[in-house]
């Protein structure tokens, strides 16, 4: 699971497409997903899978959608689906859920998936086209009137890229830790299912956030702040 | 002297207690030195203190004064002390941000402003490293990774070199590869600082600093050291220490647990081939083989966390298909290599107490305790496991898999975070498992350490199983 994420060299379009203006493109795309309803958001997906196949990343992109379909979509929908009614009925309340399957909860869970789902795929099509070195020496280029992109939004373009590919190796090894102890999110009963779930965050979140600063640590041994003071002269 | 640290004190903000106290060391140009102490003795906070990470990055008490080439690093951006002062963490992985070698030789080569061209055409004519640098990040062995990294820390030709840890996940034939490397840097004038537990690795070096609580307790460039019996005390393994000094003195029973008949699994390429074993029940059987030889793959097909592709594994008498995932985990207890990946509740009894609540066992409060005082983790009952220091994580996740008194045991490269007591600590738990009566299998690079334990030793070359 953990290359799915990861950019690999490709001959397609969206591989060729600079970097900047990729992020522009994509900004756009996410424009016009938050405002889109569901016919116009499901076209969308049909297009983002079409780009996938044309630029020969079929493979990956099916991966993608299994791995949203187990990760994300599952969680979205529940809590439409239970939830939906304590924001929008007249019992309404900050602090108090009354769960209430409803259609419209239903409905509505498929819609913000459908639009979760193309904001991410769209982002991971465009982190799996693009070569990170490429992106940091364009944003790093980049001097409107003397203003530069501070170094904190370029660091963080190059940890996400990379903390992706890293997470999901934790991921990988959490899931079969959970495994040999009994539950899985992968195969069993819904119960097991659920528990692997609620299971995930505590390894997840503390490997992650050791990762982080151990990433933080060797970016700033590799001389990266230099680069951004060499930037400002 | 490219290093000379004086009266430093430190201790992190969100603790009282300094983790360094009264440091004094003066290192001179081309000095190759081991710096060794048990886990927690503040070696690698003394490594970040070398390279100007603390006071910078990790903030702080601090007192006294660390000169890098006669720059105190109070007074220099880490920048600056990074271009005299190469790190190569213990999580090398950490310091991989790009998807090829020569991308990430080219980042760090043009974060200091040099030209990256001269020297990857340079590195591109070398036979031995040539194929390194188009290589996907992903399919590099472990090896392989911390060459590249070594490699573009020495672009910048820093004067001093910190490994922290470098061998912890190196089979023999890299570990002897990197003392090589080393010893060339050396004489080519590099100041090299290693921190290590390991002993034999460390007999490269010229010179011995060993930390303790925070303070150096001994800095000697006597040759004869590592070899002292005495230095167990200080809380590192003597050159020649017998491990087999544990007896054991229950033999392996005629009757099979585990039987392996022609088993094959490959993913784009063959990884394992024909393997075919019989371990017996009370076995304690040792796989090797070296990095990325299929060690892990295998045993992960006797827990049924990998799908049989071809052969066929039974365990006591019945094939593997006919259990189900609950059944093999009443059966079998896997330890993974690292043991945050399984640690899962936010207290060490709730940690026990899931693994008797999946495997549905009665009495849980009397097993729970009894692993408790047996694992020496009473103490720590409702402690976080993630606070606890890697020793004592170790122990949480044998006693959460053996509480379910699973009659095989089986450990992913236990001993790679522990340092001498914790080793000792490991060794001891499994001669008793065994005197228990639990068939149990190790996979690790270090056949030395369970000496008297072993009844029969497995290895992994060119994807097939041989016994030693």
């Amino acid at each position: 699971m953990k290359n799915i994420f990861e950019y690999e060299e490709g001959n397609g379009f969206l591989y060729k497409i600079d970097p900047l203006i990729k992020i522009f493109l994509l900004v756009i795309f996410w424009i016009v997903c938050l405002y889109a309803n569901l016919p116009q958001l499901l076209v969308i997906v049909v297009l983002l899978y079409a780009t996938a196949i044309y630029c020969g990343l079929h493979k990956r992109f099916m991966q993608q959608i299994r791995f949203f379909f187990i990760f994300v979509f599952p969680f979205i929908l529940a809590f439409h689906l239970f939830f939906y009614r304590s924001f929008t009925g007249e019992s309404m309340s900050l602090f108090f859920f009354n769960p209430q399957i409803s259609m419209e909860g239903f409905k509505m869970g498929v819609f913000i998936g459908s639009r979760l789902f193309c904001l991410l795929c769209s982002s991971t099509l465009f982190i799996i086209t693009t070569n990170p070195l490429k992106l940091v020496k364009r944003l790093s280029g980049i001097n409107i009137f003397g203003y530069r992109i501070p170094e904190s939004v370029i660091f963080l373009f190059i940890f996400v890229n990379r903390s992706i590919t890293l997470i999901f190796y934790d991921l990988d090894q959490i899931l079969d830790a959970q495994k040999a102890r009994g539950f899985s999110i992968r195969q069993g009963k819904i119960k097991d299912k659920i528990k692997g779930y609620a299971y995930l965050l505590i390894p997840l979140f503390t490997i992650s956030l050791e990762r982080a600063q151990k990433q933080a640590v060797a970016l700033e041994l590799k001389g990266f702040g230099f680069r951004h003071k060499r930037r400002k002269k | 002297m490219v290093l000379r640290i004086e009266n430093l004190f430190f201790s992190f903000s969100e603790s009282k207690n300094p983790v360094l106290k009264n440091i004094n060391l003066d290192i001179g140009r081309g000095e190759f030195i081991a710096l060794m102490g048990p886990n927690g003795s503040g070696k690698t906070t003394l490594a970040l203190c070398m390279c100007g990470i603390i006071p910078h990055f990790f903030h702080g008490k601090y007192k006294g004064k660390v000169l890098v080439n006669k720059k105190n690093i109070l007074h220099h951006a880490i920048h600056d002390i990074t271009r005299d002062v190469g790190v190569l963490l213990q999580d090398y992985e950490s310091q991989l941000f790009l998807p090829t070698i020569e991308e990430e030789i080219r980042f760090q080569m043009e974060n200091f402003g040099l030209s990256a061209d001269e020297k990857i055409a340079e590195l591109f004519s070398d036979e031995t490293f040539s194929y390194l640098l188009k290589k996907k990040l992903f399919s590099l062995s472990e090896g392989e990774k911390q060459k590249a990294i070594l490699t573009s820390i020495l672009c910048v030709n820093p004067d001093i070199l910190i490994l922290d840890e470098p061998t912890s996940q190196l089979d023999r034939r890299e570990k002897e590869q990197l003392a090589k490397t080393l010893e060339k840097l050396n004489k080519e004038g590099k100041t090299i600082i290693l921190i290590t537990h390991d002993t034999c690795f460390a007999k490269h070096c010229s010179r011995f600093v060993v930390m303790r609580h925070g303070e150096i307790v001994e800095d000697t460039s006597d040759m004869t050291f590592l070899s002292k019996s005495s230095i167990g005390a200080l809380g590192i393994e003597p050159e020649k220490y017998q491990w087999n000094t544990i007896k054991t003195c229950k033999s392996a029973e005629e009757k099979t647990k585990i039987s392996i008949k022609n088993l094959n699994y490959k993913t784009q390429t063959p990884v394992l081939e024909n393997i075919n074993a019989s371990i017996k029940n009370n076995e304690f059987i040792l796989l090797l083989g070296g990095n990325g030889s299929g060690k892990t793959t295998l045993v992960k097909h006797v827990i049924k966390l990998l799908d049989i592709q071809a052969g066929e594994i039974k365990m006591n008498g019945t094939a593997l298909e006919k259990y189900s995932q609950q059944d093999i985990v009443k059966q079998a207890g896997f330890i993974f290599q690292n043991p945050d990946h399984q640690i899962f509740k936010n207290s060490v009894e709730e940690e026990l107490q899931l693994t008797l609540d999946l495997v549905k066992k009665e009495n849980s409060g009397k097993k729970i305790d009894e692993m408790l005082s047996f694992f020496d983790l009473e103490k720590y009952r409702n402690k976080s496991p993630q606070a606890l220091s890697a020793g004592e994580k170790h122990r949480v996740t044998l006693a959460s898999v053996l509480v379910s008194e699973p009659e095989i045991v089986i450990l992913d490269e236990p001993l790679t975070y522990l340092d001498f007591d914790g080793k000792m600590q490991l060794i001891e738990y499994l001669a008793d498992l065994k005197k228990r009566g639990k068939t149990i299998i190790v996979i690790s690079h270090r056949p030395g350490y369970y000496k008297s334990l072993v009844d029969r030793t497995f290895v992994i070359k060119n994807r097939r199983l041989t016994e030693q």
